[in-house]
């Protein structure tokens, strides 16, 4: 028997290494070394170990600080945007519509493009000079804007987003669209049809039966879709960095005056711009525990919210 | 609660896994170098070459290679690395996993200077010394200003870290039709350009000036033209918050806000529009030409004028740009010898000559330029001259070690103002204060 039972866990833990592998080896080592490295002056070679005093001085670094905000304005212009439109449509796309099939097709598309060349093109529709954006505004008789260029606040000139961010972001919803209307229509598909059947016969219909039928079983997606935006969008990388010039100027990425600069950048930028690699895993691992600590809070808030149908 | 504990106990962990003493910060002596009294046979070793040479650039290195290869037992494997910026990345990388090249291309003296305070190089000056180097007679042949670029001081004697390559200055380009349709001569101080580019914005449909705002195109030049400077000779504080500073970014905001003369963009967006014969004047380095030929439509071709920058009271002042080449010192020593022997036949005088006329980058030796394959190009083509003639004007970028944290913050400055974000004085005080705080240790 008991020989049995080791054979039995010895070929789970055989089925469970090829996965423990890969997420070790890129992932949980990296972690732990960026640890390591947050500790010690590292510049371009490993210099002295000075404890906490990297973690100490991101807490004074304004811009850090910075790019924290606007990371977390990134989110909030981001995640609740996409989630809401890709919900309307996953719904509308749930109906009994003709050419059903190529309008999911068509919204999928982006999330399956390289994000790097969607960021190259918008880097050409959004460019001051030739861009289509500034085409249409001049076409409606508006004054062309700069664009990727504009470190001007939106919503007023010395808060952010800035135009260059507020564009970056249109993308970011534009390229994630896809993924949450398909995930959301898995969703609609998984409500058990008879619940649907019995409301409707109990007199509920439209806004009445989303309310209190279709959103509530939704929640599982939704609490999913809200956990994954979010850490993606705190993490985000590759769109920003390459709207914003990918380095290709003088300088790093960021621009302009870094008002694009998110928290993944400020690492990216402190790391191999400045070459303060110590300083940039610092900043790394507190960016990492930022991310572990709003899904903590996101879980506290939505997981007791979360309905389960059946 | 537990969490903080744990931090502690890992950090408190890990200090008894660090180096007892910190960084290397001993840079290696000459006499720990063990060079051959006389010149021994050359290495038969293949070596190792990080470079950023892009394009039609790349092409003609390889070239280049291609001849070396043919001719000596020394064999250069060449690998292009992207962008100087991506390069420096890449060799950083590599410095960690100990898997440098054998030589690579700086972009300037503040790479060389970060690498140098690593610890990573061997000085050049101790195969310049060597029986495989030069007789002082014969260095004397090279350009000064391109040695002093890649000239350091270690512990107070002057000692060549790096070694001169592809050299070249920051130049006005102009479109002469564009100017002769608007009746304006080159101008020849910062005051001509000013009214130049409002001639051209009167009289023409042409964007007068299109440029991406940094440092380095205007704010530097107008500076050291001015007689100021951005750092203290001994990099430890900001100079640049004078009445000179203040004037040279004033000088960009009175031409994008004020006079509506110039056109910011990004990166290298200029070059098209330029190149399309849509753009009067531009800013960039003079080996610029062959992209801005490239990028031409077939049918509307214009001969690119170059110009030295302008002047200011204290006479003209340019940038001093291109790229030195490096050797590592993890690297065997054979190896060592071997991209020294490679990077000398480099700026042998024919190789100098073939690169300087492939490329657009300036001829390093003097007798280079008295060469009649030079001269006869230049005969041909005068414009060979306007690097060469404003090299004696030209300043290195500062070869601080820190200067990679200072290049965005003096960015953000000149971009700050020229947005119209920040007065002049608002934007130089805070950028001060920034680059004293970076020089004072984070």
């Amino acid at each position: 028997m008991r020989a049995g039972r080791w054979r039995e866990a010895g070929a789970g833990y055989l089925f469970l290494a090829p996965a423990l592998l890969i997420i070790g080896a890129f992932h949980v080592w990296p972690a732990v070394y960026v640890l390591y490295m947050s500790l010690f002056r590292w510049e371009i070679v490993q210099g002295a170990f000075i404890g906490l005093r990297n973690y100490e001085h991101l807490l004074s670094d304004p811009d850090f600080l910075s790019s924290l905000g606007l990371t977390l304005v990134y989110v909030v212009g981001t995640v609740p945007v996409e989630m809401a439109i890709g919900l309307a449509l996953a719904i509308v796309l749930h109906q009994r519509l003709r050419l059903r099939g190529l309008f999911r097709l068509l919204y999928f598309l982006p999330y399956v493009t390289s994000q790097v060349a969607v960021a190259l093109v918008w880097g050409w529709v959004f460019n001051p000079s030739y861009g289509a954006a500034n085409g249409l505004l001049t076409a409606l008789g508006q004054p062309a804007r700069t664009w990727l260029l504009e470190s001007g606040g939106v919503l007023s000139p010395g808060a952010p987003p800035s135009l260059a961010l507020t564009a970056i972001m249109l993308v970011t919803i534009w390229y994630y669209l896809g993924f949450h209307t398909v995930v959301f229509l898995s969703g609609l598909t998984a409500i058990p049809e008879e619940l649907v059947d019995a409301a409707r016969i109990d007199g509920a219909g439209g806004w009445r039966m989303f309310r209190h039928v279709t959103f509530p079983l939704l929640s599982p997606t939704t609490y999913f879709l809200l956990l994954v935006a979010t850490i993606g969008a705190m993490t985000s990388f590759n769109l920003v960095y390459v709207m914003s010039g990918g380095g290709q100027a003088f300088g790093c990425g960021g621009n302009p005056l870094g008002t694009t600069r998110v928290a993944a950048l400020f690492v990216f930028d402190r790391f191999w711009c400045q070459t303060q690699l110590g300083y940039a895993s610092a900043a790394a691992f507190a960016l990492g525990l930022v991310v572990l600590a709003i899904s903590l809070i996101n879980g506290r808030l939505f997981s007791r919210r979360v309905v389960y149908a059946g | 609660m537990r969490a903080p504990v744990l931090v502690v106990l890992i950090a408190l962990l890990l200090s008894s896994c660090a180096p007892a003493s910190g960084p290397a910060t001993t840079q290696p002596s000459a006499a720990s170098q063990t060079i051959a009294a006389t010149a021994a046979p050359e290495p038969a070793v293949t070596i190792s070459l990080w470079d950023g040479q892009s394009g039609v650039l790349g092409d003609r290195l390889r070239e280049l290679i291609t001849k070396f290869n043919s001719t000596h037992k020394i064999q250069v494997t060449e690998t292009f690395q992207g962008t100087y910026d991506q390069l420096y990345q890449k060799v950083v990388s590599a410095i960690q996993a100990n898997t440098v090249p054998d030589l690579a291309q700086v972009s300037g003296p503040p790479q060389t200077a970060a690498y140098w305070k690593a610890n990573v190089l061997t000085p050049v000056q101790q195969f310049v010394d060597s029986p495989d180097g030069f007789t002082a007679e014969q260095l004397k042949d090279f350009v000064p200003a391109l040695l002093d670029e890649n000239t350091f001081s270690v512990t107070g004697k002057k000692t060549l870290v790096s070694w001169p390559f592809s050299k070249s200055v920051a130049l006005l380009y102009y479109n002469p039709d564009i100017l002769q349709k608007a009746g304006v001569s080159v101008p020849k101080t910062w005051d001509e350009v000013r009214s130049a580019l409002k001639t051209v914005k009167a009289k023409t449909d042409a964007t007068p000036f299109a440029w991406t705002p940094d440092v380095y195109y205007f704010f530097l030049p107008y500076l050291w033209s001015q007689g100021g400077d951005v750092l203290s000779s001994d990099y430890s504080k900001a100079t640049f918050n004078t009445p000179e500073g203040v004037a040279a970014l004033q000088y960009q905001a009175d031409l994008v806000l004020t006079d509506k003369t110039a056109q910011v963009t990004s990166g290298f967006d200029w070059q098209n529009p330029f190149a399309q014969g849509k753009v009067a004047f531009a800013v960039s380095t003079s080996v610029s030409r062959p992209f801005i030929e490239q990028a031409m439509p077939k049918d509307q071709t214009f001969k690119v004028g170059m110009a030295p920058l302008p002047a200011g009271p204290k006479g003209p002042s340019t940038d001093l740009f291109g790229n030195n080449l490096v050797i590592f010192n993890k690297v065997a020593a054979d190896h060592q010898r071997a991209a020294w022997i490679f990077m000398k036949w480099l700026t042998d005088v024919d190789q100098t000559v073939a690169w300087s006329l492939a490329s657009g980058y300036m001829p390093l030796r003097v007798s280079a330029q008295n060469a009649p394959a030079f001269k006869a190009e230049a005969d041909k083509d005068p414009r060979l001259l306007v690097a060469l003639a404003a090299l004696k004007d030209a300043h290195g970028i500062p070869g601080a070690a820190d200067w990679q944290k200072i290049q965005p913050v003096m960015g953000d400055m000149v971009t700050s103002v020229v947005t119209g974000k920040a007065t002049a004085k608002d934007a130089i005080g805070t950028a001060e204060k920034k680059v004293n705080d970076i020089l004072a240790g984070y």
